[in-house]
């Protein structure tokens, strides 16, 4: 192996022998102290075997005055490679400049990864280490990681560690969040009235039941407590469970006034044209003759081979509005304040169907120019909320 | 008489304990499974094909039976016979 190395560093060469008593030829060949190696006997007169460069000389003296004929097959080694360079001086150049190029580039973050996040998102750990200077492209030396990850640790309280290593134009943020313990896993507790309400229903899993059907609660107070009787009648505190429903009343108030604004068209447009280069816009033609009007832009964007260029043309149509005051009847002005009343409360989160009955109360307004519509709706739902004591 | 200086050689040679392949010009074989043969000191090729290598070594031929045999680097004194062999033999 150290030989074969030591002659593909000085050059060796591919020979065909071909001749009688070849075997004889050969051991003259190692009797003079001439090393061969892959020595293949490819047909009863012809050999193939390699030998250094520098040995070739003795080797044709060997032969002569014999009748076996050797003729050089390939040429190979390091000062063959460096031969055929010399004639491609444009390829050397470029080995040359991509080896530098690849160094200097190799001085860079081409990649970050992060790792180990769950809760905390990947863009709010980046962009707390982007205003520290770290981002795609950034020069290595100019990092200290160190900071980096005392920033993350100072700015992200949720996490309990990280960790920032560079391997080659790669760099890793692992970090571990801190964990926090779950509602389920919290042992005393009681169920509280998350509103106020009729309480209609009281199912105690577990935990002692401080209401009953029929009782009116108020938000915060305690439905069914942690603290219970054991099996052998011995006084513990532990996480209630249960199902207290209720019925809770929601409000909400709608408005409609006596008219309404709509807008129309007189049928006049004028067109002018625009065209945008990048973020610059620039139009052909003059502004639009009056002050009231909507437009409506055509844009055409050419594409090339499915490239869109960065040039568009616009027609700006553009069409004369004005407004008109529309009389609303009272009746029409009530049903669309009480259409308000349902969707502001179905924003509150009360569902139009789990509605059991609803009353309906009427304002108008003083100046006479619209209605208010108040709901109240009532609701049969599950009131009970675990409130943890620790 | 050569024959009894022979002996004489050996006996001498066990009694100091010496090694007999250098103090005899003796071949030293050298196997790697089936797949590889090292013979060190031997005198020269006698007969090579794919199938048969012939060496000569001191006082007989080893010949080395087998198939897809090459020789992967021969030298003065040592040659490495590379393939599947099967037989390997001394001949008077």
């Amino acid at each position: 192996m150290i030989h074969q190395l030591w002659y593909w560093l000085n050059g060796y060469l591919v020979l065909r022998f071909r001749g009688a008593n070849l075997e004889i030829i050969l051991n003259r060949i190692t009797d003079s102290g001439l090393y061969l190696w892959n020595v293949e006997r490819v047909a009863d007169n012809i050999m193939i075997a390699h030998i250094g460069v520098g040995n070739f000389a003795a080797l044709r003296s060997l032969l002569w005055g014999t009748r076996t004929n050797v003729a050089i097959l390939d040429k190979k080694g390091l000062p063959f490679v460096l031969n055929k360079l010399k004639h491609r001086q444009l390829l050397l150049i470029g080995l040359v400049v991509v080896m530098i190029s690849l160094y200097y580039l190799s001085g860079f973050i081409w990649f970050i990864q992060v790792h180990g996040n769950q809760a905390i998102a990947v863009d709010s750990i980046m962009a707390i280490l982007s205003r520290e200077g770290l981002r795609v492209g950034a020069a290595k030396k100019e990092l200290n990681l160190r900071k980096l990850e005392l920033v993350l640790m100072t700015e992200l309280e949720d996490l309990s560690w990280a960790g920032i290593t560079v391997q080659g134009s790669l760099l890793k943020i692992q970090v571990a969040e801190r964990s926090t313990p779950e509602q389920e896993t919290i042992q005393y507790g009681n169920i509280v009235a998350s509103k106020d309400g009729l309480i209609t229903q009281v199912l105690p899993f577990r935990g002692t039941p401080q209401v009953r059907v029929g009782d009116t609660v108020k938000k915060g107070q305690i439905l069914i407590s942690g603290q219970y009787y054991d099996l052998y009648g011995r006084l513990t505190r532990g996480r209630s469970e249960g199902i207290v429903r209720a019925r809770v009343w929601y409000e909400a108030i709608g408005e409609a006034a006596y008219s309404r604004i709509v807008q129309s068209t007189t049928g006049i447009t004028h067109s002018n044209y625009s065209i945008t280069l990048g973020k610059y816009t620039f139009t052909i033609g003059k502004k639009p003759p009056f002050q009231l009007y909507q437009v409506h832009p055509q844009v055409s964007q050419p594409v090339i081979k499915g490239y869109r260029l960065p040039v568009a043309f616009t027609k700006n149509i553009y069409e004369e509005i004005y407004y008109e005051t529309m009389v609303v009847s009272p009746e029409e002005a009530r049903v669309l304040a009480l259409d308000r009343a349902w969707k502001n409360l179905d924003a509150l989160g009360v569902a139009r169907e789990s509605v059991e009955s609803y009353q309906v109360e009427e304002i108008v307004v003083t100046d006479q120019l619209g209605i208010r519509v108040g709901l109240i709706v009532e609701v049969e739902e599950d009131i009970g909320q675990f409130s943890p004591e620790l | 008489m050569a024959k009894r200086k022979q002996i004489l050689a050996r006996k001498l040679i066990s009694a100091m304990d010496l090694p007999e392949d250098v103090i005899l010009d003796l071949p030293q074989l050298k196997f790697i499974g089936n797949m590889e043969l090292v013979v060190e000191n031997h005198k020269g090729l006698y007969e090579y094909t794919s199938s048969l290598v012939k060496l000569t070594v001191k006082g007989c031929l080893v010949s080395i039976v087998g198939k897809n045999l090459w020789i992967q680097f021969i030298g003065r004194d040592d040659i490495k016979i590379k393939g599947r062999i099967d037989k390997v033999e001394f001949q008077q």
